[in-house]
């Protein structure tokens, strides 16, 4: 039976959804899709032939190659250039651990681990143990390369940091002229208490809850918080007394979810998502909430018809 | 929920008698429904599904600024098209040509194959698409190297036939009437200056596995 039988039956719309979706490539288009996507490589041939590729998304999630593909993702989005010390790259080596072990994301800042540099026998940095641990927060080699410079030692960058890789935030640093009063004192002028010390973010506050830096470079040691300023009310009301407080809040909030799922949509997209891709992304945020792997945000989003046509 | 019905009920009510409002969302108003109608349709391209209605779901962050504000605005599912990374490329040569290009293995910082724990999105340059064409015409002299088909030079119909099974193979889906075309015409005019039949037929074959059809995915 063609097509104008089913026209002369009257069976109009069947015929059309027929021509829609009569594209035999479709398949492995999808199957090249979520390959490079996932893992970064040509599909391999049972993914290729496969009818339905999306089937083969658990397969995907257990890959090595995709551990690796994500983890390199995660640690460009959270630093802006790669590290020439391996263990400064954390976020690289504790995001391959939580994924080859099946964990909450959370526990990628919250989970009790530490990033140190490899032993002397030399071969990678390890990711060990550690119930003092904070996700690699507390780990030596990251605290050093976040540590900042500002003067009386308070880590305003590491403040940042841990916000910018938890949930997302992003602040642009203003340009001082030479001269200008960078200390706490000067901060506390209009153009730099904005961010400093007005905002729920407030760099400075949640500074002096962390730890303090003294010294630099190979030569820093971390000194506790001076007691007087403990604890701190940031995030729009939350008591913090240590970065543990701090991180706990963000990975409570609604930011975090919402960060999850847009680092889902910019890995497997390539971009953040759409307003007209909002249902999409709800459904990411339900589906990650419920599960508590990055896995589940993941393969929800590639789930929708959307992702492969 | 109760709610939700409530607001309609109300709004069909008020709709009745001539009303113009919006109620808890609930817009009654026909003409502006039309048009929102519309311009919801005119976001979702023809061949894709409306996944894809702005939610009513916000997400404060903990300054009560709505953290999807930053949302750009156009039509679901489009802008999908990304460079295939050299990873890929490794792989999908070979896949579509049955053999290895060997300038492939040196391409790697031409197609700017990131270092190690390092990841970026890639780009399409001058440099990496003339590279690409390189590394396929290498691939497609090998291909086009033996068979009888590529003695000959090609003609309308040979060429045809080609364009046809390669864009096939190399881009997984049916290639349109002016895309065989276009290739075809490439084939018997655009590489005549080339006396050797072999290749022009592994300039045609390059031409089409350097096309966006095959370098995103």
């Amino acid at each position: 039976m063609d097509c104008r039988q089913w026209f002369a039956l009257a069976l109009l719309a069947p015929c059309l959804s027929l021509a829609q979706t009569s594209d035999p490539g479709s398949a492995s288009r999808c199957a090249t899709r979520l390959s490079v996507a996932f893992l970064g490589t040509s599909p391999t041939s049972t993914l290729m032939q496969s009818v339905d590729p999306k089937s083969q998304v658990d397969s995907l999630l257990v890959d090595p190659a995709f551990y690796e593909r994500f983890a390199r993702f995660i640690n460009a989005t959270f630093n802006s250039a790669p590290s020439s010390i391996p263990e400064q790259d954390a976020a690289y080596w504790l995001t391959k651990v939580i994924l080859t072990n099946d964990r909450p994301w959370k526990d990628l800042f919250e989970g009790p681990y530490r990033v140190d540099p490899p032993n002397a026998s030399g071969g990678d940095p390890q990711v060990v143990s550690d119930s003092n641990g904070l996700g690699y927060f507390r780990s030596t080699p990251w605290q050093i390369e976040y540590e900042g410079n500002e003067p009386a030692g308070y880590k305003l960058r590491t403040a940042y940091r841990i916000m910018n890789n938890t949930i997302g935030l992003h602040l642009i640093p203003a340009t001082n002229a030479p001269g200008v009063d960078i200390s706490a004192t000067g901060r506390q002028q209009p153009q730099c208490a904005g961010c400093h010390y007005d905002s729920v973010y407030a760099l400075d506050k949640i500074a002096r809850v962390l730890t303090v830096r003294q010294g630099t470079g190979s030569n820093t040691t971390f000194l506790p918080p001076d007691p007087a300023q403990i604890p701190q009310t940031v995030l729009g009301g939350v008591v913090i007394h240590d970065d543990a407080d701090l991180v706990h809040a963000l990975i409570a909030s609604p930011s975090f979810s919402f960060r999850a799922c847009r680092l889902g949509f910019l890995f497997l997209y390539g971009r953040a998502e759409y307003t007209t891709e909002a249902s999409v992304f709800d459904a990411c945020v339900d589906a990650f909430n419920a599960d508590g792997r990055i896995q589940a945000a993941l393969k929800s989003i590639v789930s929708n018809k959307s992702f492969c046509q | 929920m109760r709610t939700r019905i409530a607001a309609v009920a109300l709004a069909i009510l008020l709709g009745g008698a001539g009303c113009d409002g919006m109620i808890q969302g609930a817009d009654n108003n026909p003409t502006r429904t039309a048009k929102k109608a519309a311009s919801k349709a005119a976001l979702t391209p023809p061949g894709l599904d409306p996944v894809v209605a702005p939610t009513e779901r916000t997400y404060l962050g903990f300054d009560g600024v709505d953290l999807a504000a930053s949302r750009v605005v156009a039509p679901a599912g489009t802008d999908r098209d990304r460079i295939k990374p050299y990873s890929a490329l490794m792989g999908d040569y070979p896949r579509i040509l049955g053999n290895a290009p060997g300038l492939l293995d040196t391409m790697a910082a031409t197609f700017a194959d990131p270092g190690p724990r390092w990841y970026q999105e890639t780009k399409a340059n001058a440099v990496s698409v003339y590279s690409a064409y390189r590394i396929a015409f290498e691939g497609c002299l090998t291909l086009t190297g033996s068979g009888a088909t590529y003695a000959a030079a090609p003609t309308a119909a040979s060429a045809t036939a080609a364009c046809t099974a390669w864009q096939t193979a190399f881009w997984s889906r049916v290639p349109a009437t002016g895309e065989v075309s276009t290739c075809a015409n490439f084939a018997t005019q655009g590489t005549t200056t080339e006396t050797n039949p072999r290749r022009q037929w592994a300039y045609t074959c390059a031409a089409v596995a350097t096309a966006g059809q095959f370098l995103t995915f």
